[in-house]
C-alpha cells in the first residue's frame, strides 16, 4: 500500500487537507452575505443575497431605539462581582465580536473616569452603556453629581448583565459594598430581581413579547438576577422577551424616564447581541416577519403592518440556530 | 465501461468475505445516521461551521474547544455542505429546553436530519480507512486474508465505532486513522509520512500522544547496533511532526489563539483540579476521576516509558513485542471509566493482538466495546431521538422529553436509571483495560514458557 508513491500520495493528501481546511477558513472570506430594506409607510421592502446556502429571517417592529454607540465598562482597578476581571475581558470581546456579526461595529471600551464622562452628559441620542461587571464605580454612582441612572433617565440606553443590577458600588482599589434601598431607588419598588439562578423554559407570558423574542431569536433562558416582570408586584412598562420564572425574566427591557434599562439573567451573549443590533425597546412591537432559503442566490420580500409607532426597525438576519450574518435598517 | 482488468478485480474484491462485512458496517452505519443522534456535540459541529461562515474563523468566536485539526475539517465541509445546497441546520425548541436541566449535557437545539447525515459522512470514511488500515497491517504481517479480514470486522461492526461516528457524530475516528496511518507508516519507513500524520493525530486528539515512547522503541529495536540510522529515522520522524504541527498552527500563531486551541485540555485538567462534587452524582464521579487520572498522570507516563523498554530490552523473535507494547500503553491510558469514545484508540491494537497473536484478546475487546456502547447510550439518553422527533412526524417531542426523564428517574436506592447503566458500562470500559493488561502478563509468560 505504502510504497514510496503512495506514501508521497497519503502525506501530500493529509497536507492537502490541512491547507485546504485552513484556506477556506482564514485566507478568503468564507461566504458574502447581503441585506437592505427601504423602509415606508407601513410596508418595508426587503433584499437578501449570498453565496452560501442559508435560510434568513426578515423581520420588523416598531418603537425602536438604535444604538450608536456602545460604551462597553471594563476597569481592571475597580471590582467585580459573580465574574472575575478574566472573565468580563471574555465576555466583552465575544459579546463585540457577537455584535460584528451582526454589522454593529460602534464599541468602545471605557474606564471608569471615561464612563464617568459619558454620564455626566449631555446625553447623546444613540448613546448605549454595557455593564457585565456586577458592580458600579463610585464614578458614576452614589455619587452626588454624576449618576448613570439620571443619565438614563435622560435617555440613555443601559445593557446590564450579570450580578443585580444596582446592589453594589465600589470606590477604586476596593472591595464593593452593599447599597440600601437600591431597587427603590432605580425601579421605584423592591423585590424586583430574582436573588437566584435559575433556567426556564418558559417564554414570555405576553404574546407580543414572546412574538417579538421568538422573531428575533432570543435564547437566553437563564434567569439570574432577572427582574419581575408578571405577576403581582412586577415592574409596569417592561417588556420580557425572553424565558419567564415565577414572573421574574431572562431578558427584561423596562423603561425609565426617557430612557431604558435592558437587564439580562446571566451572562448570555448572543441575546445580548440580538438586543443592542437591533435597537429593541420595551415598547416595541412585532410587525411582520418572514423566512426563507436562499442556495447561492438573491430574494426580495416586503413586509407590511398596519398601526405603529417611533422609529421603525427590519432585521435581516441569516443562519440557523446560529447567526451568521444580520443587519438592521431603521426608519428616519 | 469499466477496463476487464478492473472489473475482474472488483469482481473479485465482491467475492471476498471482506465486502460483506464493509456492505454490512456501511448498511448499518447509513441507516443509523439519520434516525439516531447525539444533538450536543452536532450542535457544536453546526456552531463551529456558522461561525466559520461567519468569518469568525474557529476560535474567533467561542464554541469550538479542540485543537485545529478537526475545525478544518470542518471548515472543508461548510463549504460542501454550501455547495450541496444543506440551508438548514437546526432550531432550537422551546418543548426541549427541560432537556437541559438534565444531567449530562442535553440540548434544545436540534440540528436537522440532513445537517446530522451530511456531518457524519465524513466521520464514516474514517471509519471505512482505518478498517482498511487495520485490515492492511494485519494482512502484510500474517499474509493471512482470514486473520486480516476478522480484524476489519471487528473494527467495521464494532458497535463503539459504529455509534461514535454514526449516532454521536464525535471525531475520534479521524484521530485513531492519523494514528493507524502514524503505524504502518513507521512499519514501512515512510518516516516522513509517520511523523505527519503522528502529529495530525495528536493534534486532532492528545491521546494517541501516549505512543511516542512506543514508536521510538521500535525504531530503536529496529536499528540495535546502528546507532545512525536510529538517530536519522528518529530526525526524519520528528521532521515530519515538526513540519505538520507547525503548519496546523499557523493560523492561530498569526491571530494569537493558540492557547484557545487548548481549551479542550484545559478545561479537563481545570475539572481534574477544582474537582466540583456540587453537581449530579455523576459529576461527581468524573470530575473525581478526573482529578485521579490528572494525579495518575506521571505514573501513566512512566508505565508507558516501561513498556516501550521492555520492548526494546525482549527479543522479537514473534514479532508481536511493538503491538503488545502499543497495546499496553494504550490500556494503561484507559484504566478509568473514560468518555466512551476516547477507548477508541485503544481497540485497534486489541483487534492487532486478537487478530495476530492471541485470540484471548477479543474478551477484553468486547468488554470495552458493549462497555463503552452500553455508557454512550446511557449517558446520551433518549435524546437522540431528538432530531426525528422534531423534523418528522414518527415521534413527538413530548416523548422523546418524558422518556429521557424517565431515564434519569429513580431505580433503586435513589439511583437513576441512566445512573445504574452508566455505573454498568463505566465498569466494563475500567474492567476491559484491566483484562488487557492481564491478558498481555500471560500471553507473555505462556509465550516465554514456550520459547
Amino acid at each position: 500500500m505504502f510504497k514510496v508513491n503512495a506514501a508521497v500520495i497519503v502525506t501530500a493528501l493529509i497536507f492537502g487537507t490541512i491547507i485546504l481546511g485552513q484556506s477556506l477558513i482564514y485566507l478568503s472570506v468564507p461566504n458574502n452575505y447581503g441585506a437592505d430594506a427601504e423602509i415606508k409607510a407601513g410596508e418595508a421592502e426587503y433584499s437578501v443575497s449570498t453565496d452560501s446556502s442559508i435560510r434568513y429571517t426578515a423581520l420588523a417592529f416598531d418603537n425602536a431605539r438604535p444604538v450608536n454607540t456602545l460604551y462597553v465598562y471594563y476597569d481592571e482597578s475597580y471590582a467585580v462581582f459573580g465574574i472575575t476581571h478574566a472573565q468580563q475581558n471574555r465576555f466583552i470581546s465575544q459579546t463585540i465580536a457577537e455584535l460584528k456579526i451582526r454589522s454593529f461595529t460602534d464599541t468602545k471600551i471605557v474606564n471608569a473616569a471615561e464612563l464617568a464622562d459619558i454620564v455626566k452628559g449631555p446625553y447623546e441620542p444613540g448613546d448605549a452603556i454595557l455593564m457585565t461587571s456586577g458592580v458600579l464605580p463610585d464614578t458614576v454612582y452614589q455619587n452626588a453629581t454624576v449618576d448613570i441612572f439620571k443619565w438614563v433617565t435622560a435617555g440613555g440606553s443601559l445593557y446590564w448583565a450579570g450580578y443585580a443590577i444596582g446592589e453594589k458600588v465600589a470606590e477604586k482599589g476596593k472591595e464593593p459594598k452593599n447599597v440600601s434601598n437600591y431597587q427603590t431607588a432605580i425601579f421605584g419598588k423592591e423585590n424586583v430581581i430574582l436573588m437566584d439562578q435559575k433556567i426556564s423554559s418558559q417564554r414570555s407570558s405576553n404574546t407580543n413579547a414572546k412574538a417579538l423574542g421568538e422573531a428575533l431569536a432570543i435564547s437566553n433562558n437563564a434567569v439570574a438576577y432577572g427582574l419581575k416582570v408578571s405577576g403581582s408586584g412586577a415592574l409596569t412598562g417592561v417588556l420580557s422577551i425572553g424565558y419567564e420564572y415565577n414572573g421574574y425574566a431572562s431578558l427584561a427591557l423596562v423603561g425609565k424616564g426617557s430612557g431604558m434599562i435592558c437587564v439580562t439573567g446571566s451572562l448570555e451573549r448572543t441575546s445580548l447581541a440580538q438586543v443592542i443590533s437591533s435597537g429593541v425597546s420595551e415598547k416595541s412591537k412585532l410587525l411582520d416577519s418572514e423566512n426563507g432559503s436562499l442556495v447561492r442566490g438573491a430574494a426580495t420580500g416586503t413586509l407590511d403592518w398596519g398601526a405603529s409607532g417611533g422609529k421603525i426597525a427590519v432585521q435581516i438576519r441569516m443562519g440557523t440556530p446560529n447567526i451568521v450574518y444580520a443587519r438592521t435598517f431603521f426608519s428616519p | 465501461m469499466l477496463p476487464e482488468g478492473t472489473k475482474q478485480v472488483l469482481t473479485d474484491f465482491m467475492k471476498r468475505p471482506i465486502f460483506m462485512i464493509f456492505m454490512i458496517g456501511l448498511a448499518i452505519r447509513l441507516i443509523l445516521a439519520p434516525l439516531l443522534t447525539y444533538g450536543f456535540d452536532m450542535m457544536h459541529w453546526a456552531l463551529t461551521i456558522q461561525h466559520i461562515q461567519a468569518g469568525a474563523g474557529l476560535y474567533g468566536v467561542d464554541g469550538y474547544w479542540y485543537t485545529p485539526v478537526w475545525g478544518y475539517f470542518l471548515g472543508i465541509w461548510s463549504f460542501v455542505m454550501n455547495l450541496f445546497g444543506v440551508v438548514d441546520y437546526g432550531h432550537v425548541f422551546d418543548e426541549a429546553l427541560v432537556l437541559e436541566l438534565l444531567p449530562l449535557g442535553h440540548t434544545a437545539t436540534v440540528t436537522t436530519i440532513p445537517f446530522n447525515v451530511m456531518m457524519k459522512l465524513p466521520l464514516i470514511a474514517a471509519d471505512i480507512i482505518a478498517g482498511l488500515l487495520i485490515y492492511r497491517i494485519i494482512k502484510e504481517i500474517t499474509k493471512d486474508e482470514k486473520k486480516a479480514t476478522y480484524g476489519f470486522a471487528l473494527w467495521f461492526l464494532c458497535p463503539l465505532v459504529i455509534f461514535s461516528s454514526s449516532i454521536q457524530g464525535m471525531f475520534d475516528v479521524v484521530s485513531v486513522m492519523f494514528m493507524l496511518v502514524a503505524v504502518y507508516a513507521l512499519m514501512k519507513r515512510q518516516d516522513i509520512l509517520a511523523g505527519s500524520a503522528f502529529a495530525a493525530a495528536v493534534l486532532t486528539k492528545m491521546f494517541p500522544g501516549y505512543l511516542i515512547f512506543a514508536l521510538i522503541a521500535y525504531l530503536a529495536v529496529n536499528h540495535k547496533g546502528d546507532r545512525e540510522t536510529f538517530l536519522r529515522r528518529v530526525g526524519v520522524v520528528s521532521l515530519g511532526a515538526v513540519v505538520m504541527t507547525a503548519i496546523i498552527y499557523i493560523p492561530q500563531i498569526l491571530d494569537g489563539t493558540v492557547m484557545d486551541s487548548l481549551a479542550f485540555l484545559s478545561a479537563r485538567v481545570g475539572t481534574a483540579i477544582a474537582a466540583d462534587t456540587s453537581g449530579s452524582t455523576w459529576d461527581a464521579i468524573a470530575s473525581s476521576g478526573m482529578s485521579l487520572i490528572l494525579f495518575l498522570q506521571p505514573l501513566i507516563f512512566a508505565a508507558a516509558a516501561f513498556f516501550a523498554y521492555r520492548m526494546y530490552k525482549n527479543d522479537n523473535i514473534r514479532g508481536d513485542q511493538f503491538f503488545i507494547c502499543l497495546a499496553a500503553t494504550m490500556a494503561v491510558v484507559f484504566v478509568w471509566p473514560a468518555v466512551p469514545q476516547y477507548l477508541l484508540v485503544l481497540l485497534p491494537f486489541l483487534i492487532f493482538m486478537a487478530a495476530m497473536f492471541d485470540k484471548r484478546f477479543f474478551i477484553p475487546f468486547a468488554v470495552i466495546s458493549i462497555g463503552a456502547l452500553i455508557l454512550d447510550i446511557a449517558m446520551v439518553n433518549f435524546s437522540m431521538l431528538m432530531s426525528v422527533a422534531a423534523y418528522t412526524n414518527l415521534l413527538d417531542i413530548g416523548t422523546v422529553v418524558s422518556l429521557a426523564e424517565w431515564m434519569d428517574g429513580p431505580l433503586i436506592f435513589g439511583i437513576s436509571k441512566q445512573l445504574a447503566l452508566m455505573t454498568i458500562g463505566g465498569a466494563a470500559e475500567v474492567i476491559g483495560p484491566l483484562l488487557a493488561l492481564l491478558f498481555i502478563i500471560l500471553y507473555e509468560k505462556e509465550a516465554r514458557h514456550n520459547v
